[in-house]
C-alpha cells in the first residue's frame, strides 16, 4: 500500500453513507452506478444487500463508502433511528422530471437535520438528467453521443440539441435546485445513473467534505465492529460477535 | 403496492422482528405493522423524549390490560435524542439461540456490543463483586479456604452433567437455595450470591432444576468474548436489534408500516383461494391490506380481535414485574462504596492505562431477597448499570435500570406506585456507588412501571393456528433469558407458517438463516 498513512491505522477511513429520497427516483440505481459501474433499466424497487461499500480515492486518502440504501422503509416513513446512526454522509435524491420529488427530498433534509449526527455532508442529487438531454434512447440524433459535457448547456440553452419534447420533460430548473442546496448549505449534482454522469463527481466531492481527521481521532483505540466510528465513542472496547475463537480468560491460566 | 401478503407481523417486538426477518429472507412476502412510531414495541429503545410520552401513555390509558402505571420526576431535557432507554433492560448470553440468529441473520453487523463489567452484590458494607469463574474463585481474598473448596466443588457440579447425579434424585421440587445450603454446605450468604447474581434467580422460590440449568449455561458461555458469559447491547440494547433484524426483513422485501392506527382487523372469504384470508384495515392508509397468515402477540389481538371470538378470555397474566428507569448525573467509576482512608482499587474500579478513572460501560447489581433492611421486595432486585460506553446515554450520564419480580396477588399499593417498593433499593445503590468525581451520582430523571405479559393456553393457541393466527408469546421477564427466548419462539413461530403455507421441507427454507454473503472485504486496495 503506497498511501504515507500518517497515523497508526493505515487501513481506509470507513464512511457511512444513507441514501434518502421518494420512491423510484433512482436511488438505487446512483448507488449501483457507483459502486459497480452498472445500470439496469426497470430496477426491482429493493437491492437485496445490507449495505454496498465502494472505495474512493482522495489525493492522499481512501475512503471506503459503506453505502445503506432505504430498503423500502421510507415508504411509511418508517426508517429506524439505526438508519441514520453514525451516518456520515447522506446523499438526497430526487428526480428532475417530477417536482414533487424535490419538495420531498427538502423534507428528508429536514429529517436529516433532526435525526442525524450534527457534521453530516449532505449532497442533494438531482437524477435523472438523461431523460432531459438529447442524447435519450429514443431521438437517435447526430452528436448525442457525448452529450454528458454538455448537460448544464443543454439546461440553460434548450435551442439546438435538445429536442422540445425531452426538456419539457423537466420539471425541476437547475438553477432552483441549486438555488435551494447552496441555501441549505448542501452539496448538487444533476445525475444519471443510466449514463454514469455525475455519479463519482458527486461521491468524490462528499468525500473531500468528509472531515477525515475528525474520523480518525474519533476511531483511533476503538475496535472495527460495529461499522462506522461510534458517536463520540472514546476507547469503549466493543465485542466483535463473529469472532468465534475464544479469547483467553484474563490472567491466570490455572 | 401490492396488497396481499403471505404473512401479517403484527408489531416490532423482538420475536416478532426474528420472525419477520427470517420469513422475508425465505422468500415470504411479509408486511410488519406497528401502531408506534417507533420500532420494537415492548421491548423498544426510546429517546427520553419518547419514554416520557410512553410513561404518559400508560399511566392514562383505561383501556389498558396490563396494570401499568408510572410516575417522572426530575427531565432529562439536555439533548433527549442522545438516550436509547430499554423499555426492556436484558443482557445476551453469549452462546444461545439469540446470539446464533444475530451471527446468522447478518444483524451483528449493524449493532455493537459490550462485554458485561462486572456482578456485584449488596451487602451493608458495600457492593462485592462476585467471583464468576474459578479463576476469579482462586484469587479472591474475601473466600476462607473452605468456602472456595466448597464452592468449585459445586462449581464443577453445575458445569457438568447434573441431570442424573445423585445429588439431584429426590430434589427436584426443592428450592435452589436451600439445595445450595443442604447439599453442598455453603455458608447462606455465599449460596445467595451464588443464586442470585450467577445463577440469576428472580425468585426467592426457584427449583433446583431451572436455576442450575441456567447456571450450566452461563458457566458455559463464559470465555466465550471474555471472561462474563454476557452481553450487553449498545445504543438500549434489544429496541437495537428489533430494529436490526427490520432491516433485514425490509431488505428482503418486508414492507414496513410504522405509526398508523389499526381500524380493524378481521376474516374475509377469498374466493380465488378458496380460503379465509385476515384484512387489516389501517388508519390514513387508502387500501385494505390481506394477508394468509397473522403473526401477533397475545396483547394486540386481545385489543383488536377481541369480538370476533369469546375465548379469549383465556387469557393469563404471567411475570409481573416492577421496574424503574432512572438517568443519574455522573459516569460511574466505581460500585464500591468510596472510603478516602481505606481505599483499595480493584476491578470494580477499572483504570485506564493513564492511570485516569475510567467510567464503567456496564455492570450487574444484585439484592439478595432480605439484605436490604429497609427493602420490602420478596425476591431480589437486580440493577442493570449502562454507562456511557454502552452508547445509550450522552457522555457523563448513567442509567440504572432496576427490577424485581411480583407476585400477581400483590398488594394493591404496590402494583399502582411500584416506586414504594424500588425506592429504597434506589436510595441505597446511590449512596454505594460513585462518580468520576468520588461523589454520589444525582438523580436526574426517575420513571416507574408495572410489566407483565400474556400469556394464552397451549390449546387456544393451537386453535388460532386453525384460522391462520399464529401467537407470538411475549418473552419472559428474566432480564438474561428473553433474548434467547424470543429466538427460540421466533424460530417456531417461521416454521409453523411455512408449514401453514405448505412450504415445509422444500430444502432451502429449512435452515432458519440461509448462508449470508460473504462481508465485503477489509483488505486494503
Amino acid at each position: 500500500m503506497s498511501e504515507s498513512a500518517s497515523g497508526p491505522s493505515d487501513k481506509s477511513v470507513q464512511v457511512k453513507l444513507v441514501l434518502l429520497g421518494e420512491a423510484a427516483v433512482g436511488k438505487s440505481s446512483v448507488v449501483l452506478r457507483f459502486v459497480s459501474n452498472e445500470f439496469q433499466a426497470n430496477k426491482e424497487p429493493t437491492i437485496g444487500a445490507a449495505f454496498l461499500t465502494q472505495k474512493c480515492r482522495l489525493e492522499d486518502r481512501v475512503l471506503r463508502y459503506e453505502i445503506w440504501d432505504t430498503a423500502g422503509q421510507e415508504r411509511f416513513h418508517s426508517l429506524a433511528p439505526m438508519y441514520y446512526r453514525n451516518a456520515q454522509a447522506a446523499v438526497v435524491v430526487y428526480d428532475i422530471t417530477k417536482a414533487t420529488s424535490l419538495e420531498k427530498a427538502k423534507s428528508w433534509v429536514k429529517e436529516l437535520q433532526r435525526q442525524a449526527n450534527p457534521n453530516i455532508v449532505i449532497a442533494l442529487a438531482g437524477n435523472k438528467v438523461d431523460l432531459v438531454q438529447p442524447s435519450s434512447p429514443s431521438s437517435g440524433g447526430a452528436g448525442s453521443s457525448d452529450a454528458e459535457d454538455e448537460a448544464d448547456d443543454a439546461t440553460a440553452t434548450p435551442g439546438e440539441a435538445a429536442t422540445a419534447d425531452s426538456e419539457s420533460l423537466r420539471q425541476v430548473p437547475l438553477d432552483e435546485a441549486q438555488a435551494y442546496a447552496t441555501e441549505a448549505g448542501l452539496l448538487f449534482f444533476e445525475t444519471s445513473a443510466k449514463t454514469g454522469e455525475g455519479i463519482v463527481e458527486l461521491f468524490t466531492e462528499i468525500a473531500k467534505k468528509i472531515p477525515i481527521e475528525h474520523i480518525l481521532a474519533s476511531t483511533r483505540g476503538g475496535g472495527r465492529n460495529g461499522g462506522p466510528v461510534g458517536r463520540a465513542g472514546g476507547g469503549q472496547q466493543g465485542v466483535n460477535l463473529e469472532e468465534n475463537a475464544p479469547k483467553s480468560k484474563d490472567a491466570c491460566n490455572c | 403496492m401490492d396488497t396481499h401478503f403471505h404473512a401479517l407481523v403484527l408489531g416490532t417486538g423482538i420475536t416478532e422482528s426474528i420472525a419477520a426477518a427470517a420469513l422475508s429472507k425465505a422468500g415470504l412476502k411479509v408486511v410488519h405493522v406497528d401502531v408506534n412510531h417507533y420500532y420494537g414495541a415492548n421491548e423498544a429503545s426510546l429517546t427520553s423524549e419518547e419514554l416520557l410520552k410512553w410513561i404518559e401513555t400508560i399511566s392514562t390509558d383505561t383501556d389498558s390490560l396490563s396494570e401499568a402505571s408510572a410516575s417522572v420526576f426530575g427531565e432529562l431535557s439536555h439533548s433527549p435524542r442522545s438516550y436509547s432507554l430499554s423499555l426492556s433492560p436484558s443482557v445476551i448470553v453469549s452462546t444461545g439461540p439469540l446470539i446464533s440468529s444475530l451471527i446468522g441473520s447478518g444483524v451483528s453487523r449493524y449493532g455493537g456490543f459490550n462485554l458485561l463489567g462486572n456482578i456485584s452484590v449488596y451487602s451493608a458494607a458495600g457492593f462485592k463483586s462476585v467471583p464468576g469463574s474459578k479463576e476469579e474463585i482462586f484469587k479472591s481474598k474475601e473466600l476462607s479456604l473452605m468456602d472456595k473448596r466448597r464452592l468449585m466443588r459445586f462449581l464443577t457440579f453445575a458445569g457438568g452433567d447434573f441431570e442424573n447425579s445423585p445429588e439431584i434424585q429426590g430434589r427436584e421440587n426443592m428450592h435452589f437455595l436451600r439445595f445450595l445450603v443442604d447439599v453442598f454446605s455453603l455458608e447462606r450468604r455465599l449460596a445467595s450470591a451464588l443464586a442470585y447474581a450467577l445463577a440469576l434467580c428472580i425468585s426467592d422460590t426457584e427449583l433446583v432444576i431451572p436455576a442450575l440449568t441456567r447456571l450450566k449455561r452461563y458457566l458455559r458461555a463464559a470465555g466465550r468474548y471474555g471472561p462474563s458469559p454476557f452481553l450487553v447491547g449498545q445504543y438500549g440494547g434489544m429496541g437495537e436489534l428489533a430494529q436490526g433484524f427490520c432491516r433485514v426483513a425490509a431488505v428482503s422485501g418486508g414492507t414496513y408500516i410504522l405509526g398508523h392506527d389499526i381500524f380493524s382487523i378481521d376474516m374475509i372469504s377469498n374466493e380465488a383461494k378458496s380460503a379465509v384470508i385476515h384484512r387489516l384495515k389501517l388508519d390514513s392508509l387508502p387500501r385494505d391490506l390481506t394477508a394468509d397468515i397473522i403473526i401477533s402477540s397475545p396483547d394486540i389481538l386481545l385489543k383488536y380481535k377481541k369480538s370476533s371470538t369469546d375465548k379469549f378470555d383465556e387469557c393469563s397474566t404471567v411475570g409481573l414485574q416492577a421496574c424503574c428507569i432512572l438517568v443519574v448525573d455522573g459516569s460511574i467509576t466505581s460500585i464500591q462504596k468510596f472510603d478516602s482512608t481505606e481505599r483499595t482499587i480493584d476491578e470494580a474500579h477499572t483504570e485506564n492505562s493513564l492511570g485516569h478513572s475510567r467510567s464503567i460501560d456496564s455492570a450487574l447489581l444484585v439484592f439478595p431477597p432480605g439484605e436490604l433492611p429497609s427493602g420490602t421486595a420478596q425476591g431480589p432486585v437486580h440493577v442493570l448499570l449502562n454507562g456511557e460506553g454502552t452508547l445509550s446515554c450522552p457522555r457523563g450520564r448513567s442509567i440504572l435500570y432496576f427490577s424485581t419480580a411480583l407476585d400477581t396477588n400483590a398488594p394493591y399499593d404496590i402494583k399502582t406506585n411500584p416506586e414504594i417498593l424500588i425506592r429504597p433499593y434506589i436510595t441505597a445503590t446511590l449512596s454505594m456507588i460513585c462518580t468520576a468525581e468520588f461523589v454520589s451520582p444525582k438523580e436526574l430523571f426517575s420513571g416507574f412501571y408495572l410489566k407483565s405479559q400474556h400469556s394464552f393456553s397451549a390449546s387456544f393457541q393451537e386453535s388460532l393456528k386453525e384460522y391462520g393466527i399464529v401467537v407470538c408469546s411475549s418473552p419472559p421477564a428474566h432480564f438474561a433469558e428473553r433474548g434467547d427466548a424470543a429466538a427460540v419462539n421466533a424460530e417456531g413461530i417461521y416454521r409453523e407458517v411455512l408449514k401453514r403455507l405448505g412450504r415445509a421441507g422444500s430444502g432451502s427454507e429449512t435452515e432458519l438463516w440461509p448462508p449470508l454473503p460473504m462481508e465485503p472485504d477489509d483488505a486494503d486496495p
